[in-house]
């Protein structure tokens, strides 16, 4: 066909014509592989057919694979009553955050490490390694405060659109329109579904042993900080953790994660400095109510 | 803390600041913890940048750290001074407010059952911070690579979602709902 160009191009607009057509017609289908809505993803799909536009439900989507991950390496702790409290001081903050209509979701796992996670749409995982240090209320959410941001910001999604995830977030859009097309069995829509989840999962495991960008994580304390003020928390507190993150040497295997994919304390105590006169005297710091959760 | 140690902080603050009730309250409520300073820092009467120095402390200088105040520490130095100025007479304990970003905690008090208050003052008397081998892992990038997704543990996760009301109410029953403003850096 090299040698009839007109007959190439003819056939390249004849394939994507036939693509379109294909995705438009999935455009009503409630069609669903595992928890995936295939309609919604090729409902997008038609418009966008890359990284940069990926809409909140494929947000939480990938967020709650990318969450899986994090699970899979320490469970959630037992206690409800430790998990529901997160909750609780976690959504407080959330709706004095940009984005308080994500269906957020705040776990803690069962795990000496000290560390905290945020995935996207609204996902954020706190060690119990973590709490244990704390003495309030307010600490714990300056915890959750700076990962909030972290999803508000979208840090995640913009470190998937520049790295390995971004081939399989495009590729989700493929395997919904292969599998309404072939109208394929269960079994193989299953198998198509793997391997998406399978990709998201890999580069779920590379983020978080990297690490975001520091400038990212530098702007989830100058936000968190702010967050934590506005959702009546004593903002200082924030300064506590860094502090008491900053007295723990660095070759605790405690902090071996944190300390791989953060600035150390120290930078972002530096970082924080001229905010700190802007910041409301008031605000509550809560160690009995903590306290009577934890005991 | 005990009750004569208290009752000693009490009187050294009532001489220092005057306003020894505010302070005493934040004692109670708060653990002790022992610090460094990161650099030479201005002890000062009360907890306010413009407040009146008491004395210049040096960097490195090992302090134990009885409150907070918004940015500001209450403290004192462990090593009473051997010298004496117009305000304060040799041997004087001294007390007063440093910020707090001028100040690195030396061993956190929930991790010196791993590593032994004598291995914290140990490494005071060096400089340096101590260090510890907790011998208990937690996760790292290790586990990460190798780790299976567990959809089962998000769906618990799932179960714990609480409602914006549940978390209004949450927030109102200990006062959070105050509005409060934030200035804008520089202004």
């Amino acid at each position: 066909m090299r040698q009839f160009p007109f007959i190439q191009t003819l056939f390249n607009f004849a394939l994507i014509a036939l693509i379109t057509f294909a995705l438009v017609a999935c455009k009503s289908t409630s069609f669903k592989i595992g928890n995936l809505d295939i309609g919604k993803l090729v409902n997008q799909g038609v418009k966008v057919f890359d990284a940069n536009n990926i809409n909140e439900a494929q947000e939480i989507q990938l967020g709650r694979n990318m969450s899986a991950v994090l699970l899979g390496t320490r469970p959630l702790i037992q206690s409800s009553q430790i998990n529901h409290y997160v909750n609780q001081v976690g959504m407080w903050l959330a709706q004095n955050s940009a984005r308080p209509d994500l269906p957020w979701h705040f776990g803690v796992i069962d795990s000496t490490a000290i560390n905290a996670f945020a995935a996207p749409g609204g996902y954020i995982l706190i060690t119990s390694g973590m709490i244990k240090q704390l003495d309030n209320e307010a600490q714990l959410a300056a915890v959750l405060a700076h990962e909030i941001i972290h999803v508000t910001q979208q840090h995640h999604l913009n470190a998937i659109k520049d790295g390995a995830l971004r081939e399989a977030i495009t590729e989700s859009l493929f395997v919904s329109a292969d599998a309404y097309q072939g109208n394929t069995e269960a079994s193989n829509q299953d198998k198509q579904y793997s391997a998406w989840a399978k990709k998201v999962t890999g580069a779920a495991q590379d983020l978080y042993s990297k690490g975001l960008d520091r400038v990212d994580e530098f702007q989830a304390d100058k936000l968190g900080i702010i967050l934590l003020a506005k959702s009546g928390y004593d903002a200082y507190a924030f300064v506590d953790n860094l502090q008491l993150l900053a007295s723990i040497s660095a070759d605790d295997s405690a902090l071996a994660l944190m300390y791989k994919t953060h600035p150390t304390p120290e930078q972002r105590l530096e970082a924080m400095t001229a905010q700190l006169g802007t910041l409301p005297s008031t605000g509550k710091l809560l160690p009995e109510r903590f306290q009577a959760i934890m005991e | 803390m005990t009750k004569y140690s208290l009752i000693f902080l009490l009187f050294g603050q009532f001489f220092l600041n005057g306003n020894s009730y505010a302070v005493t309250q934040k004692i109670i409520n708060n653990q002790e913890k022992v610090g460094l300073l990161v650099r030479q820092t201005n002890l000062l009467k009360s907890a306010k940048p413009d407040s009146e120095v008491i004395t210049v402390l040096k960097a490195s200088e090992n302090i134990t750290i009885k409150s907070r105040q918004r940015a500001w520490y209450y403290i004192s130095p462990i090593n009473i001074p051997d010298y004496s100025t117009n305000k304060i007479s040799k041997g004087t304990p001294l007390f007063g407010w440093v910020s707090m970003l001028n100040v690195r905690f030396l061993a956190q008090a929930k991790r010196e059952g791993e590593l032994g208050l004598s291995a914290a003052f140990s490494s005071m008397s060096k400089g340096t911070l101590p260090t510890v081998s907790t011998g208990v892992r937690g996760f790292d990038d290790n586990d990460l690579k190798n780790s299976q997704a567990d959809f089962k543990q998000v769906e618990r996760l799932h179960t714990y979602k609480v409602s914006k009301e549940s978390a209004k109410m949450f927030a109102q029953s200990v006062n959070l709902l105050k509005k409060v403003i934030i200035k804008e850096q520089g202004k």
